[in-house]
């Protein structure tokens, strides 16, 4: 075991490995989204106090739990660059950052087009969960600024390190901010005691874009760490014969 | 057609799932220009040590 | 070797006195804090509601630019001149001594403010039991900013434009702090009950506290290699 976990940290071994990986991800990404979202959009019943307009879920709840998994990854990845000094790490950290950005403005977006027709406004200043979740995105930007600020890799990684560190402290504050405050945003639905408060009719499809998303990300997420594994080993050697391969495409 | 309505809320939710394919499908393509473009780069980087050396 | 009770306070002294021989390191923030507040009412009109209003949240985010401007400067003159070399290889753990420079900070940047935000909040209509609790959730937030800075600050010392990115690093981190004070004042002036604000402004300075000078010396290494 501990064989196979020393070889994924060595960047050839992952690269070659990952590439295997990237399809079957897509695959079982797209072919769950496509059953969540045609469930979910036509054979879900519509929910008794919002119509229709509940369907937003099944994007927003994907887009919004990526958005925080996806700090979690960078935070965790960091935490073992840092540790054991491991440059595959940084590398996922680096990667990972867009890809939380762009949930998290999704998460933001999809949150405000459900909250109008819900609560009557695009936007509400004072809800806990809504703040925190803008926080998280600032916290992105602010990654991605500083990284971009560093010229030397390795500085660049440890700093961005840190700071990811720091940050993750807004994780859990927006996860239980709808149970420590007023919020207008609903409380846990899937995570909570007593199991999940939705029917089945309408979980399944729920559970479906949440993996399957979950999938697509992690897809996205291994071909950008080889993008970025590429660059930062762009001096070695297997690098040289890869590129100069005539079979490397895309 | 009614289907697409969506009560009244069609705007709402097809917006959300347009936006939602949109943010996707620009994820993925930037994802492939940067790998071709890294690609490319060590590649002109190499040849251009080739003819140095 | 000294203790670690005479290391910490060397430092604070030595900031301290460093401060004392550069007064605009105190009074710019201070004149940035008043008029940034003054700014407000010249621009929304004199109307004594709306300052009324206005007043707690205005004076907050006055506060908080005076605070990311004053940041800049903590580990700045220290890079320049190479002593933040000597503080890293020091005997003395990096962690007291960024804990210490912090203190300084605080003593050179955030208690002032606290000083003359009753000054400013008169000009805002506030009345006199509110203006306490400014000055107690200003004195909470102020360290907390000046802790949360110091992490920031650590990281961007030396960086091109590292002023910008420093205020956008530190930002994110620094609105619960703007909107649990500025709100908790706001109770206080509608005679609202304001201890649970109060508690979370202590509760995040708390946690600052403890984290915040580990962080800051991780980041000090990893800036000045």
């Amino acid at each position: 075991m501990w064989n196979f976990i020393h070889k994924l940290a060595s960047p050839p071994h992952f690269y070659k490995l990952s590439a295997k990986m990237v399809p079957w991800f897509t695959i079982a990404g797209v072919l769950l989204v496509l059953y969540g979202s045609i469930a979910g959009l036509f054979l879900a019943p519509p929910d008794y106090q919002q119509g229709d307009a509940f369907r937003i879920i099944y994007v927003h709840v994907p887009a919004a739990y990526l958005s925080m998994m996806t700090y979690v990854i960078m935070a965790i990845s960091a935490g073992i660059g840092l540790i054991w000094r491991m440059k595959l790490a940084h590398a996922v950290a680096a990667a990972a950052a867009p890809l939380g950005a762009w949930f998290t403005f999704l998460a933001l977006i999809t949150g405000s087009i459900w909250g109008r027709p819900m609560w009557g406004t695009w936007w509400e200043w004072g809800d806990p969960r809504l703040t925190s979740e803008l926080i998280m995105l600032f916290l992105y930007f602010g990654y991605m600024a500083l990284r971009n600020a560093i010229d030397d890799t390795v500085k660049a990684d440890r700093a961005s390190a840190v700071l990811v560190l720091v940050g993750a402290v807004n994780v859990p504050i927006i996860h239980f901010s709808v149970e420590w405050w007023s919020s207008l945003h609903q409380g846990p639905t899937l995570v909570r005691e007593g199991g999940p408060a939705i029917q089945t009719a309408m979980l399944y499809p729920l559970l479906a874009m949440i993996f399957g998303f979950t999938f697509l990300f992690a897809a996205l997420l291994l071909s950008r760490v080889r993008t970025e594994v590429l660059f930062r080993e762009r001096r070695a050697h297997w690098v040289r014969d890869l590129v100069l391969s005539a079979e490397e495409a895309a | 057609m009614e289907l697409f309505a969506m009560g009244e809320y069609g705007a709402y939710v097809w917006s959300s799932f347009g936006l939602t394919l949109i943010v996707l499908i620009v994820c993925v393509v930037q994802a492939r220009r940067r790998h071709r473009k890294t690609i490319s780069d060590i590649r002109l980087r190499l040849r251009a040590m080739e003819t140095i050396e | 070797m000294p203790g670690l009770g005479q290391g910490l306070t060397a430092i604070i002294k030595r900031d301290l006195l460093l401060a004392w021989k550069r007064p605009g390191d105190v009074l710019n923030p201070l004149f940035f804090f008043a008029m940034v507040s003054a700014l407000f009412p010249l621009a929304t009109g004199p109307s004594p509601e709306q300052l009324a209003l206005n007043g707690p949240g205005v004076l907050w985010v006055a506060a908080l630019l005076a605070t990311l401007l004053s940041l800049n400067s903590l580990f700045l003159s220290d890079h320049e001149d190479g002593s933040l070399d000597h503080l890293i290889l020091s005997a003395q753990p990096l962690t007291l001594l960024a804990f210490g420079k912090t203190v300084a900070h605080w003593l050179v940047a955030g208690l002032p403010l606290v000083l003359v935000s009753p000054l400013v909040a008169l000009t805002f209509q506030m009345p006199g039991r509110t203006v306490g609790v400014m000055m107690l959730t200003l004195t909470l937030g102020t360290i907390s900013l000046s802790l949360i800075g110091s992490i920031g600050a650590a990281l961007t010392v030396g960086l091109h434009r590292g002023t910008a990115l420093l205020s956008l690093l530190i930002l994110p981190l620094a609105m619960p702090v703007l909107i649990f004070g500025a709100r908790t004042v706001a109770l206080a002036a509608a005679d609202d009950a304001v201890a649970a604000g109060v508690y979370f402004l202590a509760a995040y300075c708390m946690l600052a506290l403890t984290l915040a000078p580990f962080a800051t010396a991780a980041a000090l290494k990893i800036s000045n290699e």
